[in-house]
């Protein structure tokens, strides 16, 4: 590590112009690494080309972060080895630099060149973000500057390409936001920001754009734009304990595609509203938001997670037991509304009740007119709904314990974007038990019961995790699909084990598990993606320097 | 309430971005050509199998030559494929297309005493929905075929054009063509009916396509070339205009032996176009996947 210090400074000081003794500066880190053995089931449809041919696969990021005389370079060396992570259905190997950034400060201003993430409002005109356990790296490789008027005050300006794999796509993203902050009174701050996105296709894109356009009747030609525009205003008016976040988004007319795939040319715009009120031992929370036509990827001739530039986040409870995460609601960028409302209450310190609601439906299922609100809420208007109630008791220093239900109606063939499948209906009770044998000792059991006629059927999981603080993890669990569902790939019952160790010193962690895991929809804070069946074991370590 | 300076200013800033934004949105862009007029239907539209015997046309070879009036070796090119259309007799059938986009328009756009302007929507068209802008001119395809190392181009120059003719020749067509036409002179009415033959069963990807084209020969206007200007040059085999749609019709039935497509259409030749000097041209060639020409053939119109 000395070395690889030592040589970023000879290169640096000469720039300088520093004839001093060198500042060794501070460098920091992390390494996080993956593998994966595959054991084949077609019974699950564990059976894709790793399974095939490759039998493992293995992935890493090395990250380094060095500072120096007012400089900060990030860089991140990336491998992937047969790797399934980037695209389920593929064995991707390649490696090289996967991020890299030079970053500086020059009294107010700060200069950024490289690869960054970044985000305008909630991110529906734009958000540059990397998640790992989906595959997603939607790094921006170009300049970035910000420039802070005041303590408040902020602009920020970019340009760029949105990286992909190890090469970057070839449109261009540009954007400018300002971000400012008041304070009304003495109990009133406002928050307030807008921006300007722009992305610019390039010409082999829009060829076959206009290639594809040109196929299509003479009535649903239109002639297509190199350059869409996406802007938005937003504001967050806080007063006492409530706090109120409006935000409008607006696009302009491109190339989307519909659902069939077909390009039609269309404007676009997101509406989101949240209203909360907060006081010790209450929280509540209302959610709106209503989507139209809003896909922004570097490409309209991209799909799924392919080239995203934007992020439009979900109104709906995003869950962590095996079994409530069972079915998502995957944020529909043609166009949907939906709406939660959530309440955190503790009536003392033993106890707390957690309650949230949300319905995600068409967007032309929900109207406001002069007549008053109208609403469908039939499986074909309804795309995602759930009642949510968890109860979490504390019975003494020792033992606490959760009890909860979950009603879930899931509409399968928009979520996942299979045709004619059956629309789902669930109800999980679930519940949770943590006992402390000593103050390093513990045992965990989480129980869960999945009821459903369609989709895999019905699911019963339980696990036991026993933790050794602060070294050693242990659980074993299953989850058995006791009573398969039309959609089962089989009619068997079958067991999906999990056995789980993790080893932690220090700051580093290393985990082994042999894990069989049902195919499904794999969201993170409302990105999704749809995922095959996984039986085999898996190594993972992940450590900071 | 008093309204701070970095308040006003922060205010104006985000009025700034957002007059900004509408300035920006509001500009206007010039986008690729989408051709809005509605295509020329079929009069006659017929599909049956023959179960008759059936004998295989030879295969003919497509030579699209993209040409421009200010290009100066564009000559050389066109003496190319007159010297394959002889040393091949009637199996050559060569469209020369003058494309018009702001790369190509500074070697096509007609010199003041250009009798005509040989670029129009039609060829311009094929081209982006065929075989691709060239990345220069004289360029040209040989049956829409990929050549090159590493076979990434459907146009090369016209050195590589003997080459793939002769690789071209040597295979057969599944399909064949026949056109008949009609022509009166007075109203300049023409009515073209062309029979596409599965001569075998093919079994290619997707379906076969028929495009049909109009092209003159015999125009006396200016040429450029390095060292001169030829004011009596003679131009052949001009992309006129193209009677289906750009893509072709597809022949989607199937393609068993025996299945014969008849497609007849009726056009008005503008009066401009020297009649006794068209020529139809039939083409018959792969989906919007895969270009490539499995058959040509041409007929003069009277």
């Amino acid at each position: 590590m000395r070395k690889v210090l030592l040589i970023i400074c000879f290169f640096i000081k000469p720039l300088l112009g520093i004839s001093q003794t060198i500042s060794p500066g501070q460098l920091s880190g992390n390494f996080i690494a993956n593998a994966a053995g595959y054991i084949r089931d077609d019974r699950i449809g564990a059976n894709t080309t790793q399974y095939k041919k490759e039998l493992s696969s293995a992935e890493g990021w090395l990250f380094l972060n060095y500072n120096n005389y007012g400089f900060n370079v990030m860089f991140r060396y990336d491998f992937f080895n047969n790797s399934p992570l980037l695209n389920p259905q593929e064995a991707y190997s390649n490696q090289g630099v996967g991020f890299w950034q030079i970053s500086k400060d020059i009294e107010k201003l700060n200069i950024t060149v490289g690869s960054f993430y970044d985000q305008f409002g909630s991110g529906a005109v734009f958000r540059s973000f990397e998640d790992r356990a989906l595959g997603i790296d939607y790094a921006i490789e170009g300049a970035r500057l910000k420039y802070n008027f005041t303590e408040n005050f902020r602009l920020k300006a970019f340009t760029g390409k949105e990286k992909f794999r190890f090469g970057r796509r070839d449109p261009i993203i540009k954007g400018i936001n300002l971000e400012n902050s008041f304070q009304l009174s003495s109990k009133a701050k406002l928050a307030a920001g807008a921006s300007l996105v722009n992305r610019t296709i390039d010409e082999e894109s829009m060829r076959t754009i206009a290639d594809n356009i040109r196929a299509y009747d003479v009535a649903d030609r239109f002639v297509p734009k190199f350059n869409v525009f996406l802007y938005n205003a937003y504001a967050t008016l806080r007063f006492k304990k409530i706090a109120w976040t409006v935000e409008y988004n607006r696009k302009t007319r491109e190339a989307i595609q519909d659902r069939s795939g077909k390009l039609v040319n269309r404007d676009g715009q997101v509406y989101f509203t949240s209203l909360s009120y907060s006081k010790k031992g209450l929280g509540i929370n209302f959610q709106f938001k209503r989507i139209d036509s809003f896909p922004f990827r570097t490409s309209p001739l991209e799909n799924l997670l392919n080239g995203q530039l934007n992020y439009l986040p979900s109104v709906t409870r995003q869950n962590v037991y095996r079994l409530l995460a069972r079915f998502n609601a995957v944020v529909q960028d043609l166009g949907e509304n939906a709406i939660q409302g959530d309440i955190l209450w503790s009536p003392n310190k033993k106890m707390t009740i957690n309650l949230n609601v949300s319905y995600v439906n068409r967007l032309d299922a929900f109207t406001i007119n002069k007549s008053g609100i109208s609403y469908k809420l039939d499986t074909k208007n309804l795309y995602f709904n759930e009642y949510y109630l968890d109860v979490n008791y504390k019975f003494s220093k020792k033992f606490k314990a959760m009890l909860g239900v979950q009603l879930i109606n899931y509409n399968k063939e928009i979520n996942e974007g299979k045709p004619q499948a059956h629309f789902v209906h669930a109800f999980t009770p679930f519940g949770e038990a943590t006992y402390k044998i000593s103050p390093t000792k513990s045992f965990r059991l989480e129980v869960q019961h999945l009821g459903s006629k369609q989709d895999f059927g019905s699911f019963f999981n339980a696990l036991l995790e026993y933790n050794i603080a602060p070294r050693w993890s242990f659980s074993a669990g299953d989850m058995f699909n006791y009573k398969p569902g039309v959609d089962n790939p089989t009619n068997e019952v079958i067991h999906y084990y999990t056995f789980f160790t993790a080893f932690t010193q220090k700051t580093s962690r290393f985990t082994l598990a042999y894990v069989k895991q049902v195919a499904g929809v794999n969201c993170t804070g409302g990105v999704c993606r749809i995922e095959p069946a996984f039986n085999g074991v898996k190594f993972t370590l992940s450590t900071n320097f | 309430m008093i309204i701070s300076k970095h308040s006003a200013i922060s205010f104006f800033s985000l009025l700034l971005v957002f007059v900004f934004s509408i300035t920006i949105i509001s500009c206007e862009e010039e986008g690729p050509f989408i051709d809005m007029t509605p295509p020329n239907t079929s009069l006659a539209d017929s599909s049956y199998i023959d179960s008759g015997n059936v004998t295989a046309q030879q295969r003919n070879i497509l030579i699209e030559d993209f040409s421009g009036v200010k290009c100066p070796n564009c000559p050389f090119a066109q003496q190319k494929a007159e010297a394959i259309e002889t040393a091949n007799p009637g199996r050559i059938v060569t469209v020369v297309i003058h494309p018009s986009t702001p790369s190509f328009d500074p070697l096509t756009k007609p010199f003041p005493i250009s009798t005509r302007d040989f670029r129009n929507k039609f060829g311009t068209l094929m081209m982006e929905s065929s075989v691709g802008p060239p990345a220069n001119l004289p360029s040209g395809s040989v049956n829409r075929i990929k050549y090159g190392s590493p076979l990434n181009s459907r146009t090369y120059g016209h050195d590589y054009w003997e080459s793939v003719v002769n690789t071209e020749k040597a295979k057969s067509t599944p399909l064949n063509l026949d056109i008949t036409n009609t022509f009166d002179a007075g109203t300049r009415e023409l009515l073209v009916t062309v029979k596409a033959q599965y001569n075998t069963t093919a079994t290619d990807p997707g379906f076969h396509h028929l495009t049909l084209l109009l092209i003159e020969s015999d125009i006396i206007s200016i040429q450029d070339y390095p060292t001169h200007h030829d004011t009596f040059y003679v131009h052949k085999h001009v992309l006129d205009s193209v009677i289906t749609p750009i893509g072709g019709v597809p022949l989607n039935k199937d393609k068993v032996k025996g299945r014969t497509y008849v497609k007849q259409y009726k056009i008005t030749v503008p009066e401009k176009f020297v009649a006794a000097n068209c020529e139809i041209v039939a083409i018959a060639h792969k989906d919007a996947a895969n270009v490539e020409v499995v058959h040509v053939t041409k007929k003069h119109l009277f």
